[in-house]
């Protein structure tokens, strides 16, 4: 056994030796043509200009937040409505809910829009490139919903404990972002903003309806099972923005197979 | 050893480009259909190189990194390939045909594998990187380019009439 396994390690050195000699006899004589040399000179000595994460935030706020700011006043303001009007507290969580649900759909058109219009392709190539525009837009949807969502827990019924609110209101804007952005990203470069907002437009018409059907679901008996829904939605949330970074910064296109001309 | 997160100087960026200006070709002329092809690909890949400096966070060879952009060079030229097939001139180029008469056993063993095993091969013993540096350019884990690399000198053993070695 032991023969054997000497006799295979050096059989694979040889083959290894073999492979090194073959892919020698086909390396290409001399050096850099002039042509090259002077282009990279050239490309070495421009200097980009430095932009930083405040102008990087700054530019892309003028995107994101004509488009969050109006829906999330309009959560904010019917929450706050149907308190003042002694509405149920069932009816009042299902509108926050409901209100989460609709600012993810705001959020998500403003983050998606850049594949959905083609534009990831030629951010990838701009000084700033798709995977930093994608993170300053998640960043500030996500600081505008985490404001509304706080508005929204505010205006509701104060007798409901800190963490419960935060379960409820998140789990239906937390599984709309995360459904919103896993299907944009799946979904082809023309039907990935129709596919994000269709997943959130389901999402918050489902957090509705489940009242209408089982109103027991937002009884208070059912605290446990919304806050184990808002933790598992969080990690999928997590997960499908990391995705989606990822995926910016490859410009969403697939690794290509090589063709081999060998 | 580069710094990083900073621009090249150009004394920096010749002197890769005097290092490693044949290694990227020769990686470009087994991806291109002909000569000029491979030439354009590899100045392509060295002023993406050169313009993406800041950007390069591997503290690993500079020749891991620029044979991760060659192929994705590569994949661009496949992909205009493919889109333009109709294009595509019905003629073998000549050095196509040279290059096939020079082949050896070895490289009609090596044609016959899986594209991804041969490109796992030619980076780890044509191109001298390391396990970890294939991984980067194949964008793969580690554990899966060193099992891709083994399987690959397994199936070519047994291309090569060799059959299984423990």
């Amino acid at each position: 056994m032991r023969a054997l396994g000497r006799r295979g390690r050096g059989t694979e050195r040889e083959l290894e030796e073999r492979l090194r000699e073959h892919y020698r006899a086909f390396a290409p004589e001399g050096g850099p043509p002039e042509e090259l040399l002077a282009a990279v000179d050239r490309a070495a000595a421009s200097r980009r200009p430095q932009v930083g994460w405040p102008t990087l935030l700054a530019s892309q706020a003028r995107l994101v937040l004509p488009r969050c700011v109006p829906v999330a006043a309009l959560g904010i303001a019917l929450v706050a409505l149907l308190e003042l009007a002694g509405a149920s507290r069932a009816e009042t969580l299902v509108a926050a809910s409901a209100a989460g649900a609709l600012q993810a759909l705001a959020a998500l058109s403003g983050v998606v829009s850049g594949r959905a219009h083609g534009m990831t392709e030629l951010e990838a190539a701009c000084l700033l490139n798709a995977r930093s525009v994608a993170c300053a837009r998640l960043l500030l949807s996500g600081c505008v919903c985490a404001v509304t969502l706080a508005l929204c827990a505010a205006a509701s019924p104060p007798t409901l404990p800190a963490w419960v609110m935060a379960a409820r209101l998140g789990a239906p804007y937390l599984i709309a972002c995360a459904g919103g952005l896993a299907a944009a990203r799946r979904a082809a470069s023309a039907d990935s903003l129709v596919a994000a907002l269709v997943w959130a437009g389901v999402t918050c018409a489902a957090s509705a309806l489940v009242y209408s059907v089982t109103p027991a679901v937002y009884a208070r008996a059912s605290d446990g099972l919304w806050a184990g829904a808002a933790v598992a939605a969080l990690l999928w949330c997590a997960r499908e923005v990391a995705l989606w970074l990822r995926a910016a910064s490859l410009s969403f296109e697939p690794a290509a197979p090589l063709a081999d001309a060998s | 050893m580069l710094e990083t997160g900073r621009e090249l100087t150009r004394e920096e960026a010749q002197e890769i480009v005097a290092r490693h200006y044949r290694d990227v070709l020769a990686y470009c002329r087994r991806h291109a259909t002909c000569a000029a092809d491979a030439e354009d690909a590899a100045q392509e890949t060295f002023l993406r190189f050169v313009r993406a400096r800041p950007r390069y966070r591997d503290r690993g060879r500079p020749l891991a990194y620029l044979l991760t952009i060659a192929r994705n060079v590569c994949s661009d030229a496949a992909r205009a390939r493919a889109r333009d097939a109709a294009e595509l001139p019905e003629d073998i180029p000549d050095e196509a045909a040279e290059r096939a008469e020079e082949r050896t056993e070895l490289s009609l063993a090596l044609a016959r594998l899986h594209p991804d095993e041969r490109e796992a091969l030619e980076l780890r013993y044509g191109c001298g990187l390391r396990v970890g540096e294939v991984a980067g350019a194949l964008g793969v884990s580690r554990f899966a380019a060193s099992r891709r690399i083994r399987s690959a000198l397994a199936a070519l053993r047994r291309e090569l009439g060799e059959g299984d070695v423990p």
